[in-house]
């Protein structure tokens, strides 16, 4: 899942423009899930990852530990759709005390009517109707490259020892949905009521 | 309890999270503007100017109701920011409008020219001989302001998305 960014950070610290290309394309993918996750719109989202890359830029000379890059990403754009999410619940008060919508906003991440198979768009139906927490750890989960679970960890302000077992509850959860709306979206697990 | 069935559990969660990663990149991908905008931040680095940070911003560190003695307000069209370094502190008095933002605020220790920065360009105000400035139609997005002082001296703020 890429290399330690630390090499490219100290190149891009010394003004190679080729590196930080390079720091932008292995992490953009995890940013923009993040502010998906936290149901940010396209322009607020771009907004939200947009800061966090300047702020990376204005402090490209004073990063202690640069193994830390992914975590300190994951963590900027985080507070930053939080701070966002914050003014637009004091403007419009119709968010729960996560600081997160209690409904789907107008412009839902994922448009079903892009997938064309049925049961990928049962699945994205399953993934909307998931309760909160779980749907951002999952669409978090969903960026690409994969994040590694520190990364997850500090995108969400979660231990990283809760990623695993939450995500399994998660993905169960997801399955009993999605087997409900009719959508057979893999094989059951083992011993989960055969026959 | 039962590691076999917890290590088949853990294949078809892979596989699960594998299509649903598909699954995104097929219908959420990153937008090629954001991938573009992040690269070309990297040209926006100053490396002659001192950065004053963000220690304090309305929108956050306020809570739900904005108590500040008798001048107490629920207007959240009106947002304070306070950025710092060493030499200087700048205070800023952002106003919402549809779209746009005006700007009021004030450099304690210098007075010369302020530029405001958006990803479109750049605006000068003078800061008069009290510190202040004023700014108005500032487009909604990220901005920073970079102040050089009469003296020569420059001090760039962190990125805020106002």
């Amino acid at each position: 899942m890429g290399e330690d960014p630390s090499a490219l950070l100290a190149a891009a610290a010394a003004g190679d423009g080729a590196a930080w290309n390079a720091i932008v394309e292995q992490y953009t993918g995890l940013l923009w899930s993040i502010a998906r996750g936290y149901r940010m719109g396209t322009a607020d989202s771009a907004d939200a990852v947009q800061t966090t890359w300047l702020r990376l830029v204005e402090n490209l000379d004073r990063i202690d530990d640069p193994s830390r890059l992914p975590g300190w990403l994951a963590t900027t754009v985080r507070r930053e759709c939080l701070r966002m999410l914050r003014r637009s619940k004091r403007e419009q008060p119709s968010f729960d005390d996560d600081g997160l919508p209690e409904l789907p906003d107008d412009s839902e991440p994922l448009d079903a009517a892009l997938l064309v198979e049925e049961r990928d768009a049962a699945l994205w139906r399953a993934l909307q109707q998931m309760p909160e927490r779980c749907r951002l750890l999952i669409r978090v989960l969903m960026a690409t490259p994969p994040p590694s679970y520190a990364e997850v960890a500090a995108a969400l302000d979660m231990p990283i020892g809760s990623i695993g077992p939450t995500r399994q509850r998660c993905l169960d959860r997801l399955r009993r949905i999605a087997e409900a709306d009719g959508a057979l979206i893999d094989p059951a697990p083992p011993g989960g009521g055969g026959k | 309890m039962n590691e076999a069935r917890d290590e088949i559990a853990e294949v078809h969660d892979e596989a699960l999270l594998e299509r649903l990663r598909a699954l995104a990149a097929q219908a959420d991908p990153v937008p090629d503007l954001v991938l573009e905008s992040a690269k070309a931040a990297f040209l926006m680095r100053r490396l002659d100017a001192e950065l004053a940070e963000l220690v304090l911003d309305s929108a956050v560190d306020a809570g739900p109701v904005l108590v500040r003695g008798a001048t107490s307000t629920d207007d959240d069209s009106v947002r304070m920011l306070s950025f710092e370094t060493g030499a200087l502190s700048i205070e800023v008095q952002v106003t919402r409008a549809d779209g746009s933002r005006s700007l009021v605020g004030m450099v304690s220790g210098a007075s010369g020219t302020l530029d405001v920065e958006t990803a479109d360009g750049r605006r000068t105000v003078p800061i008069d001989s009290l510190g202040r400035f004023a700014v108005a139609d500032v487009p909604a997005g990220t901005v920073r302001l970079h102040v050089v002082a009469e003296d020569g001296t420059a001090v760039t703020t962190s990125w805020v998305s106002l």
